[in-house]
């Protein structure tokens, strides 16, 4: 029976000191009243009032729009029995209401008649005898003019958190998490993690001036703005790290492009804002980070803002660049970052950050609000609404610094700076099924650059022409010399002789990959890691073996061998190019790196893990 | 094949792969005469034989049985040095399971 499903009693141990005795009180839905938004509200959304009944008291509650659609939907209907699962207790004008942030329908109990006869909720002692002038509707929702309320009693809802102590100078403490434009007389108790300068604007339509602070408490993070009176008003009061009560902002909806946090809502400071600082500065909200690995910002789409963690493996020096479009000054200073994944990343500072920036090498620095942007490969920058924090004292800053301690230090790091001409962008990676495919795109008169990873196959060896060429001695000329006298070898650019030339690489190459081959062609330095031995040793092997007519020749076929089976990161330049009248496409190595196996296996199971994407699975990486 | 199959776990798969016979990698937190603890995914207790020898601090690859309690009684063991990216390693553990099929008969 629905009466037994309903907890009895539950509404009124809500505002009890000590816990409600049910986490989710089953209750029945006696009335739904509907309101309209009020002229020049910025949200014209609808709001339903719902006087919920425990059989035993009945209470006005609000659901937040959040949740309209159990109403709009029709699911939430007079008389339906409904089980509370996010919600919070207010006073209002001497009244007690819910706020409903989450409710599930029972409907196997359909819609009843209202069950017993409920009474209202009194006020008990609990509540704090306030001074209140009641005018106007008594209902939670309309903007209250002037009322105080209790202090919020113990929460069970997971946002709400209970080391907010209302005091009676700051009834009606909310967290930061449940602030929204519909919010009547609240105060916040946060910390201000950021305060910015003081900025002034000019522009067609007005100028003043503005500043900002970010706002943290245990249940999120919000930005507030003052704008001239304003700004005059509360900058000074403001200090990053302490903690205030404010209460009496305008709570609009954030414009994104100014902050980088992730409430909805922003603040702005009015002229009849309070802001008054903490007495108890103990219980800080800690400032919290979701931290990207450096390994994985291959993956982040540049412009992203993230926070990250790392080793400082090295800071370089404050320089000052002029900004092109406004002409000011700008310093700025650039940070080598490093953490466990074997990676490591620039970080620019900014500002007075730059200029006084003094963090040891090898410190842990923590970064919140930190852009991500493919400048010269993947780098990161601080944003002015991000902060940096020394050996901050958390988890991942032990294990990281844990991890340097013992590893680190000593550890090679793939770099995110790509380290190839113009520094903008980065190669694609390419199998070589797709080179192929893409083959016929191929220009003659511009060249494309790609990287592809594949092993070695075979070196062609069939005469010295195709292994290297006799260069001029001296260094620096790479010029192919002639040997018109034996043992006088003439280069025509240094007009001279030289008794024993330089052989060079010249060297054609067949690779593969899992997708296919590819015949690739390279010069001296890429030959030398290849072959893993200077030409002139190789020639002169061949000539060994040639004398021996191939009978003792193991050197040189063992050389020869021992290059295949090699696998190399290859960095190509594809050009078309035409040889006796066919176009045919060239493959040259620019540059060759040995793997990385950690980097490479972390980038294999980025890839491994995009399968998985859209199917259903219980492991979480 | 003449092999038994040693599957590679990590610390969270030991449950379901009690009584096997498994392969772990891990980080040798700490030693114990004959036990040690090395963390692959999360702290396992192993109980070695004689002829392994650890080195705290080092990766290591554990073969071995796990037990009852979810304690792995080492059979074999290879240090892998400490130039040993776990991340990696981890995910290649993650890989074979979600793709058991190739990997090991269940």
């Amino acid at each position: 029976m629905a009466e037994q499903a309903i907890n009895q009693g539950s509404i009124r141990s809500i505002f009890e000191p000590e816990s409600p005795f049910t986490d989710r009180p089953v209750v029945q839905c006696v009335q739904i009243k509907t309101m309209e938004p009020k002229a020049g509200d910025a949200l014209r959304v609808q709001r339903f009032r719902v006087v919920l009944s425990d059989i035993r008291n009945y209470i006005q509650t609000m659901i937040a729009t959040d949740s309209n659609d159990i109403v709009t939907s029709g699911k939430l209907k007079k008389g339906s029995i409904v089980r509370l699962l996010k919600f919070g207790p207010q006073v209002v004008k001497d009244k007690k209401i819910l706020i409903i942030m989450k409710m599930e329908v029972l409907d196997e109990y359909g819609e009843l008649e209202k069950i017993g006869c409920p009474e209202p909720l009194d006020l008990k002692d609990e509540v704090k005898q306030q001074p209140a002038s009641i005018s106007g509707d008594q209902f939670y929702g309309n903007k209250p003019v002037q009322q105080q309320a209790p202090p919020q009693q113990q929460q069970r809802t997971v946002p709400v958190h209970q080391r907010n102590p209302g005091t009676p100078a700051h009834p009606h403490l909310y967290p930061i998490e449940a602030l929204s434009p519909y919010g009547n007389k609240w105060t916040i108790r946060a910390r201000c993690t950021h305060k910015g300068e003081i900025k002034t604007w000019n522009n067609a339509k007005s100028s003043g001036k503005l500043f900002s602070v970010n706002l943290l408490d245990d249940t999120g993070e919000i930005r507030a703005t003052g704008f001239t009176d304003a700004c005059d008003k509360f900058y000074d009061l403001f200090e990053e790290g302490t903690v205030y009560y404010i209460s009496s902002c305008e709570v609009k909806i954030a414009n994104k492009k100014f902050s980088t946090l992730t409430n909805d809502y922003e603040l702005t400071f009015k002229n009849d804002s309070e802001v008054e600082k903490a007495e108890d500065q103990d219980n800080k909200p800690q400032v919290r980070y979701n931290f990207t690995k450096i390994g994985d910002l291959g993956s982040i789409e540049k412009d992203t803002t993230i926070d990250t963690l790392g080793v400082l493996k090295n800071a370089g020096e404050v320089n000052t660049i002029q900004s092109k479009s406004t002409n000011k000054d700008f310093n700025k200073r650039e940070l080598l970052l490093a953490d466990d994944t074997q990676t490591s990343v620039r970080l620019t500072i900014w500002g007075n950050q730059a200029e006084t920036f003094d963090v040891p090498e090898g410190a842990i620095i923590a970064f919140k609000g930190v852009k991500v942007s493919d400048f010269g490969g993947k780098s990161l920058s601080l944003l002015s609404s991000g902060s940096m924090t020394v050996d901050p004292d958390i988890d991942e800053a032990h294990k990281l610094r844990g991890w340097f301690d013992a590893v680190g230090q000593n550890a090679q790091f793939n770099t995110h700076a790509s380290t190839f001409t113009g520094g903008s962008g980065q190669d694609a990676t390419k199998t070589i099924a797709q080179i192929i495919e893409e083959e016929a795109y191929l220009q003659s008169d511009s060249a494309s650059y790609f990287n592809i990873k594949a092993s070695i196959t075979y070196v062609k060896n069939t005469s010295t022409s195709t292994l290297a060429y006799p260069a001029c001695s001296t260094p620096k000329c790479n010029k192919k010399v002639t040997e018109n006298e034996p043992n006088l070898w003439w280069c025509e650019k240094c007009q001279m002789n030289s008794p024993k030339p330089q052989w060079r690489y010249i060297l054609s190459i067949m690779v593969a990959d899992h997708t296919g081959s590819i015949w690739l062609s390279s010069f001296d330095e890429p030959g030398q890691m290849i072959i893993g031995m200077p030409a002139n040793d190789l020639i002169a092997m061949q000539d060994q073996a040639n004398e021996d007519d191939n009978k003792n020749n193991t050197g040189f076929h063992e050389a020869v061998n021992n290059a295949t089976c090699k696998m190399f990161n290859f960095k190509v330049r594809a050009k078309m190019e035409m040889y006796q009248d066919q176009p045919k496409p060239r493959y040259q190595i620019q540059s060759l790196h040995s793997l990385n196996f950690a980097q490479e296996a972390n980038k294999l199971a980025q890839i491994l893990k995009q399968y998985d994407v859209n199917s259903d699975s219980l492991f979480v990486n | 094949m003449s092999e038994p199959q040693t599957p590679r776990i990590l610390a969270p798969h030991l449950q379901s792969f009690q009584h096997r016979l498994v392969r772990m990698l891990g980080k040798v937190v700490q030693l114990r005469g004959d036990r040690a603890i090395i963390d692959a995914g999360g702290n396992v207790d192993v109980i070695l034989n004689r002829d392994s020898h650890l080195a705290v601090g080092h990766a290591v690859e554990i073969i071995g049985k796990v037990d009852g309690n979810l304690h792995v009684k080492v059979v074999a063991a290879t240090d892998f040095g400490t130039e040993i990216d776990f991340n990696a390693a981890n995910a290649v553990v993650e890989a074979t399971h979600r793709h058991k099929e190739i990997f090991y008969e269940d």
